[in-house]
């Protein structure tokens, strides 16, 4: 958060090398959740790590500030949290014995409609069986047999597409052949990688209202309800649908706990360090030279954590055996979507008039405000896709229901996050300076149509543009908060690009260890850890790790 | 007849491997090395509760160069694959009455290692797993599961 930089070491604390530059072991570029992950592993192995980070603390996306109010502690950026417990990194690290604290609340989510009706996600099966089945009763019971099904497979699931290296679409889709998984699954089956999230919920559900939910929840997850393949990935997606889980004091602990694993491991995190550019010698990377200068050294390795455009761009730009790669940079995918976000100090939580039909909305975390139909999620991508402002559906969080520390005794914080272009109007992503007051406004409104009293709740709000956001985090191009387009045909061993998936680059001992990578953005710390394993095969590492 | 799990049935097994002519086709040049760690439960009267079998598969060039029980668990470094889970849930396997695919993708039976490897292989696992299922002549001496829970029916 804001104002915890002290945390962090400055250059002038570390030691130098022999030759008065600074040295390590492994140099990381970038103090996101991944390069932290990949650091706090490197530095576990015994080697000396150096992480180097632009901004002024470590996190990256992991930030915390007091946005509006003093004591209102915002996410700014991640807010929910869905592979605690899953990621190996909360094993492998400890996270949790070092102070880190998550709740998840019991009821996770909820839509609430336009004719009044809700429906609620709970952590308790049953009782989200009970609530879609005030809607419909055959839904609920799909939906049972969808999670059930869905939860038995997820860890093998995580294993396979998320937390080792990328597989190919193609023997992912022979496999599921193989194994005969479309005779002995209800849901997964090999034909999804041609249907879209829509089609998949067309195919097993009938109501509206229903399907809504389940497309937005995707949608939360960055995962288009319209773009062909991506149903493939909605089965894992519901098998985690009720692991929503939020940060206690706020996303950034995450990252400061990270910090401390790797401080304690012997590495140092060094803030307001720009790098100017990656130092390769004999086709080898060697250091990096940071913009007042100076040069580190890098004894075995380098990490990139960044994106490829500003890593082969900008950092490599002198490099000639990266020469293709930076011809291919138009070739990178980046949504025309991104996010627009409201933080807000409220004096009151909301209460929403579906609270008549189910009092649990009152207590719910992630809302959805009024999608009450597929094609109201299908019109915002297609909106937001031809720079349109969509009419807001955003989603809602007041995170203060459950952590009682990120709002002064008796306030609380809210966040509204809708589905936007990142350059409205097709002009350029600066023009969202000049339309986001407004938005905001007609966002806020439209959470006071569902919860009235928001009305009089608001004491003060800031916003973040997806300008905004590429300002802070220059890694996420565009708005781009999973730096990379969700899309079938640039996840797996696409992704990046087909040269770049299986975290090495062309300069030896130069690796890609963040979301640009297999398999994308969200706090998943699986590009870190991913990039981990081909580290550790190159340096024959001790992969202590492993099968514990 | 050999008794589950002893070294005349993994000898068999070995054999069964060796004797599949189509094996060597659809597997990949070089050495990899599996590891099965049979955890003994409440259920298995093979296996007593808290110990284990560890059984090492070797496949060299798509033939069974060891299959073997070891004194403990292979180091990281000396493993591929590794495959762990309750020993009943193996015996159901091998005795045919549970679907090894299920027993995976429910968890039953973990799963770690290089996964892409096994997507990428899929053929070449699924002979080997159903050269293990039903194929193996097993004797039973001390009851043959279930016990006294339900089978899983293989497919």
């Amino acid at each position: 958060m804001s104002g915890d930089v002290s945390t962090a070491v400055r250059p002038t604390d570390a030691a130098d090398g022999e030759d008065g530059r600074l040295s390590f072991d492994a140099v990381i570029i970038g103090a996101g959740h991944n390069g932290l992950t990949l650091g706090a592993y490197l530095a576990r192995s015994g080697l000396s790590v150096g992480v180097f980070e632009r901004r002024g603390e470590e996190g990256g996306g992991l930030c915390t500030e007091e946005l509006t109010l003093p004591g209102f502690l915002h996410n700014v950026h991640a807010n929910y949290h869905t592979f605690v417990g899953l990621a190996p990194a909360f094993r492998h690290l400890e996270l949790t014995e070092e102070g880190l604290e998550y709740v998840r609340p019991e009821v996770q989510m909820a839509s609430v409609f336009d004719d009044g009706q809700a429906l609620c996600v709970h952590t308790d099966a049953e009782r989200t069986h009970a609530s879609i089945a005030r809607i419909s009763e055959r839904d609920a019971d799909t939906f049972r047999r969808l999670q059930a099904e869905a939860r038995r497979y997820v860890d093998l699931m995580l294993e396979t597409f998320m937390y080792g290296p990328p597989v190919g679409i193609n023997d992912l889709t022979k496999a599921l052949v193989t194994f005969g998984l479309d005779k002995r699954s209800e849901f997964l089956e090999a034909k999804l990688r041609g249907s879209t999230i829509a089609q998949f919920l067309d195919r097993h559900f009938e109501s509206d209202a229903v399907k809504a939910h389940l497309a937005f929840h995707a949608a939360i997850c960055g995962y288009a309800t319209d773009a062909k393949g991506l149903a493939i990935g909605f089965p894992l997606l519901v098998g985690k649908i009720d692991n929503w889980q939020l940060c206690l004091g706020g996303s950034h602990r995450l990252a400061h706990t990270l910090w401390r694993d790797l401080v304690r491991h012997g590495g140092l995190v060094h803030v307001q360090c720009d790098v100017a550019r990656i130092l390769v010698a004999d086709g080898r990377a060697v250091g990096i030279e940071l913009t007042d200068g100076r040069e580190v050294q890098a004894r075995q390795l380098v990490a990139s954590s960044i994106d490829v455009e500003q890593t082969v761009g900008r950092l490599l730009a002198e490099d000639p055996s990266t020469a293709a790669l930076r011809a291919k940079r138009s070739e990178l995918r980046h949504p025309a979507w991104s996010l627009f976000s409201v933080h807000l100090a409220l004096s009151e939580a909301p209460h929403y008039a579906a609270a008549a039909f189910d009092p649990d909305v009152d207590r719910a975390w992630v809302m959805n405000l009024g999608y009450s139909r597929v094609g109201d999620l299908i019109a915002d991508w297609k909106a937001a896709r031809e720079g349109r402002l969509p009419d807001p559906h955003p989603n809602a969080a007041v995170n203060s229901l459950f952590d009682t520390r990120d709002a002064p005794p008796g306030k609380f914080t809210g966040l509204l996050r809708q589905i936007v272009p990142a350059k409205p109007q097709n002009g350029s992503i600066e023009s969202w300076d000049e339309v986001k007051d407004e938005y905001a406004t007609r966002c806020i409104e439209t959470w006071q149509r569902f919860a009235p009293n928001i009305q009089d709740a608001v004491i003060a709000s800031a916003i973040d543009t997806p300008a905004d956001i590429e300002r802070k985090l220059t890694n996420m191009r565009d708005g781009d908060w999973m730096v990379g387009e969700i899309a079938l045909d640039n996840l797996l061993d696409k992704r990046p690009l087909p040269e770049l998936a299986n975290y090495r680059t062309p300069v030896e001992r130069l690796y890609m260890c963040g979301s640009t990578q297999h398999p994308h953005g969200f706090i998943t710390f699986a590009p870190g850890y991913n990039a981990l394993q081909v580290i550790a095969q190159d340096l024959d590492l001790e992969p202590w790790w492993r099968w514990v | 007849m050999a008794e589950v799990f002893s070294t005349a049935w993994l000898a068999q097994w070995a054999e069964l491997i060796n004797s599949d002519e189509s094996l060597p086709d659809h597997a990949p040049p070089g050495l990899w090395r599996i590891y099965l760690r049979i955890e003994g439960d409440s259920a298995s009267p093979y296996v007593p509760q808290d110990e284990s079998l560890h059984l090492l598969l070797h496949l060299e060039d798509g033939r069974c160069t060891k299959l073997e029980r070891g004194a403990g668990p292979p180091g990281p470094r000396d493993l591929d694959f590794r495959f762990s889970g309750p020993a009943a849930v193996f015996e159901q396997v091998a005795a045919g009455q549970r679907d090894p695919v299920d027993a995976g993708l429910e968890g039953d039976i973990k799963i770690a290692g290089d996964m892409g490897f096994l997507l990428r292989h899929a053929e070449l696992v699924k002979e080997i797993v159903d050269l293990y299922v039903g194929r193996l002549e097993t004797d039973w001496p001390k009851g043959k599961p279930p016990y006294g829970g339900e089978a899983v029916s293989a497919a």
